[in-house]
């Protein structure tokens, strides 16, 4: 395997700034990401300190958005001081693991409004087995 | 299709409910039109000592059988030399694989799907235009112990139900054999095809790997099995198979054991079919005398040991033993013939009172009865003639 | 001063170049050589010297390839006079006068079929072939012999060699020194029969005839049929090392399935015999001669199952993976040591004892030169990224036609 591990080889300062936050992985028009956990003054392709999550943010066949998160890591790396980017404290938030963060509800709010200006209410709800 | 079924929440619910009204009006009879179903938890009767014990003894140990010739990637053949001790540490060694060999997937209840809601926040609703999955990847937690979770668009948070649950844990930690979509041999059309061409062992194995014994789909896929062989008498198709004794179970259960009491009779296996028999009372609380049977069956049967017997079966060709010679001629010994005369007066008053089919059973146990006796004479008589006691 | 000294060194390359570029008509002398051998030979001799190999080459071992292709003799079907082009011409094709006519160059119709006649003609010469062999009689190369087979042994006394095979392993010229005669040639051809169920013998004759060599060799081979024991029915029965000369031939037992994987002697030879499992190295001479011999006294002494366990009085039990490894007694002494205790040290490991106590040498591998090269590293990372590509497709394919995660 030529790709650094994601289980992590990334060299880090004791006292650095950590963030988690997403790395674009995948390919064109075909995003994936890792959460993971890194040096915040770092480049997003380099090699990382752990990782501790996925998201696929493209909806699979039964119309699902997958995430997974090793919670345990996560909350060390919070309580060692670590930072989180906004779309992975969103992630967090609707995980509900933390409260949920501001933007979601302002995305909510948009996304009601704009329905409510449509007038098409029923052609917005995705959901379905 | 089948799957989608499966898959729609609702739906599943509707099915299991259908499936279970199905197994109660045709639990009592023998028949075999619709899938029966446990009507109750069969589990603390399943996994009782006692019940398990009729099982194994009645699942019989056939080393040719658990150890039959299979495919596999590296078929490469090895050579020691041994002495005889050796061997027969080898053996015992050999045995405790085939006991492992054999361990019965567990019968358990079905588990029903329930919404547990975590939390409902109105003000989320139409955050996004899918709903999200969310699933713990800690390590070292069990899989009964990860959590999935499930957001919905209308900002509800739950706990994911059984379906999303096991394909997230497929999907993340996946099991060797099992896929994440449902086999296409498990759909009717290909299933059924499976059952005609009877094979029976393959869906069994395949199914186990796949499912887990408190999903309907196993419930419904097993009952299918059993119902079938129970059809077409193959029953010797699963003995010596760890599926053996979860498919004696479900007829004990349901009260269809005829079929597979006669092909016991019909085969001399005199004592399985009185332990069926025990069974069945034991299951259904009929007669409680069933008990002393199987403590005279104990106490006849002699306490020995299954790898030496196995080892000197295996040694039998080269030896010259007159006494093991007459055994292999008749295939039976002095302790067999004592159980015959134990069982068959059993085996008979449950022919009587509760047997379905009365006549073909009993037609079975004087044939058997006649073989035997001439089996007998001819022991006794080659005996004598031996100067063996 | 500097102006003075450029302007005569402009004048004096000026002149220079003058002369290069059109010097003086005297100096040029044209020399012409009218005889070449286009004239000087006929053309039968130019032909033969572009189509042939001389006497001296030949000796050389010049041309050996061009002799099977017969060179084209583009002069054949032609006709001075008659070409592409229908033309009368009096005088060359046609007389001068006929009767009292005198007769006038003249074209006839355009249909002509000179072309393709010629060409038929030119496609007939030259179709030297070698004679085609079924590809499932031919031997280990092309049309030669070696590897092929020539049937069952010619019976003796009407004793039929039924379901016998003989192949060729050997055929080569072989010279001797006669005191009337000088070198006096003849075939050697080794050939092995076997009825490829153990029984099986090899022999070499000569002839000067390469049929009757070979007939000779295989009726001899069959005198000396010998019974190999086969372990199973597909293989050996433990891994050995044999030797004849300076060849040595290293056998692994292998289960079924597996194949020949040797030198293709060998394989023939096991062919033959009965063996269809098997591995085999040969180290040092090629010699086919001593392979042969090297392996048939491998194969002969070779230990049996009821004799190791005679030997050693131990059972020899058998663990086959494809039944579990349940252990299966293949063969028991007369009496047994009844020890719990570890066995001395010649008969602890089966390997060990069938090979006398000897330990093939386990050559260390050693990871190709590009291993470090930053080409394969970034060959590797490319690869990484659709390492499971292929599986999930088939894997959608199968399920739903369509191409979308799960």
């Amino acid at each position: 395997m030529s790709l650094s591990p994601s289980s992590g080889i990334g060299r880090y300062y004791k006292h650095s700034a950590k963030i988690i936050r997403f790395v674009r992985l995948g390919c064109t028009n075909r995003p994936f990401y890792h959460v993971v956990v890194m040096e915040r003054r770092k480049n997003q392709h380099q090699p990382v300190i752990e990782q501790v999550g996925t998201y696929d943010p493209m909806p699979n066949q039964k119309n699902e958005r997958l995430v997974s998160f090793n919670f345990e890591r996560i909350r060390y790396w919070l309580g060692r001081g670590a930072h989180l980017s906004t779309p992975t404290a969103e992630l967090l938030g609707i995980a509900g693991f933390l409260p949920i963060h501001p933007r979601t509800y302002m995305t909510a709010w948009r996304n009601r409004q704009k329905v409510a200006e449509d007038g098409t209410i029923e052609a917005k709800d995705p959901v379905e087995a | 299709m089948f799957l989608r079924q499966i898959y729609n929440y609702a739906n599943l619910r509707a099915s299991f409910h259908a499936l279970q009204r199905a197994a109660s009006s045709t639990g009592n009879t023998g028949t075999a039109s619709a899938t029966l179903l446990y009507n109750r938890d069969p589990q603390p009767r399943f996994t009782d000592p006692e019940t398990q014990k009729l099982l194994q003894s009645m699942t019989q140990l056939q080393l040719e059988k658990i150890f039959q010739k299979t495919t596999v990637p590296d078929n490469s053949v090895d050579y020691k030399l041994m002495t005889m001790d050796m061997l027969e540490d080898e053996f015992r060694k050999s045995i405790e694989r085939a006991k492992n060999r054999l361990q019965m997937p567990p019968v358990v209840q079905m588990k029903k799907d329930e919404r547990r809601i975590i939390s409902n926040d109105s003000a989320l609703s139409g955050f996004s235009d899918t709903k999200y999955v969310i699933t713990d990847i800690t390590y070292g937690l069990r899989q009964t112990e990860r959590k999935v979770v499930v957001r919905q668009t209308d900002g509800t948070l739950e706990h994911a139900p059984m379906e999303i649950t096991k394909r997230m844990h497929q999907l993340y930690f996946p099991l060797t054999g099992r896929s994440i979509r449902t086999p296409r041999m498990f759909a009717d059309e290909h299933l059924q095809r499976c059952l005609d061409e009877q094979k029976y062992l393959f869906i069994l194995n395949r199914m186990v790997v796949q499912f887990d014994p408190f999903e309907p789909e196993f419930h419904t896929i097993s009952s299918r099995v059993y119902q079938h062989i129970n059809e077409t008498k193959q029953f010797d198709i699963l003995r010596s198979t760890r599926h053996f004794g979860p498919m004696t179970f479900f007829f004990a259960w349901h009260r269809c054991i005829d079929d597979l009491l006669y092909d016991m009779v019909r085969r001399d296996y005199l004592q399985n079919a009185a332990e069926l028999i025990a069974l069945l009372y034991k299951l259904h609380d009929m007669e409680p005398n069933y008990k002393n049977i199987l403590k005279q069956i104990d106490e006849i049967k002699p306490k020995e040991d299954l790898a030496l017997k196995e080892l000197e079966k295996a040694l039998k060709r080269a030896s010259s033993d007159v006494k093991e010679d007459i055994q292999s001629a008749i295939g039976k010994t002095q302790v067999d013939f004592e159980l015959d005369d134990l069982c068959l007066p059993f085996i008979e008053d449950y022919i009587s009172k509760h047997a379905l089919k009365k006549v073909q059973l009993e037609l079975a146990t004087q044939t058997i009865k006649e073989i035997n006796a001439e089996k007998r004479q001819l022991f006794e008589g080659i005996s004598k003639a031996h100067g063996v006691a | 001063m500097v102006g003075v000294f450029g302007k005569s060194v402009t004048i004096m390359y000026n002149h220079v170049l003058r002369n290069i570029l059109a010097p003086s008509k005297e100096v040029a002398t044209n020399t012409f050589r009218y005889t070449s051998f286009y004239n000087k030979l006929s053309a039968e001799d130019i032909w033969r010297g572009v189509t042939s190999v001389s006497n001296a080459g030949k000796k050389r071992g010049r041309g050996k390839g061009s002799g099977k292709r017969v060179a084209k003799d583009l002069n054949r079907g032609q006709t001075i006079g008659v070409g592409s082009r229908n033309f009368v011409w009096p005088g060359l094709n046609a007389p001068i006068v006929r009767g009292k006519t005198l007769i006038q160059q003249e074209r006839l119709s355009e249909v002509n079929n000179m072309d393709r006649n010629i060409n038929k003609i030119r496609d007939l010469m030259g179709t030297y072939r070698i004679a085609k062999v079924n590809s499932i009689d031919r031997g280990w190369s092309g049309a030669k012999m070696p590897g092929r087979s020539i049937g069952p042994p010619d019976a003796i006394n009407e004793e039929m060699f039924e379901n016998f095979d003989t192949r060729v392993l050997e055929n080569k010229i072989v010279f001797i020194m006669k005191g009337n005669m000088g070198r006096k040639r003849r075939y050697s051809v080794l050939s092995i029969t076997g009825n490829k169920k153990g029984l099986a013998g090899f022999a070499v004759a000569k002839a000067p005839e390469v049929r009757t060599a070979l007939r000779k060799s295989k009726n001899r081979a069959a005198q000396k049929v010998i019974k190999i024991e086969l372990c199973d029915n597909h293989t050996v029965f433990h891994d050995f090392s044999c030797a004849f000369g300076k060849t040595r031939i290293f056998v692994q037992r292998k289960p079924e399935g597996y194949g020949l994987i040797c030198h293709r002697a060998i394989e023939t030879i096991c062919k033959v015999i009965g063996i269809r499992n098997l591995h085999a190295k040969i180290e040092g001479s090629t010699n086919l001669q001593h392979i042969v011999k090297a392996l048939f006294l491998g194969l002969l002494q070779q230990k049996t199952h009821e004799e190791i366990s005679r030997k050693t009085n131990l059972h020899v039990i058998e663990f086959r993976n494809e039944t579990g490894l349940h252990p299966h007694i293949i063969s028991k002494p007369e009496s047994c040591k009844a020890s719990k205790d570890p066995l001395s040290k010649e008969v602890s490991d089966y390997t060990q004892y069938v090979l006398d106590d000897q330990i093939s040498l386990k050559k260390r591998k050693f990871a190709p030169f590009y291993i470090d090269s930053k080409g394969y590293n970034l060959f590797l990372k490319r690869k990484e990224q659709v390492r499971n590509q292929q599986k999930v497709r088939v894997n959608m394919n199968a399920f739903d036609n369509d191409l979308q995660s799960v």
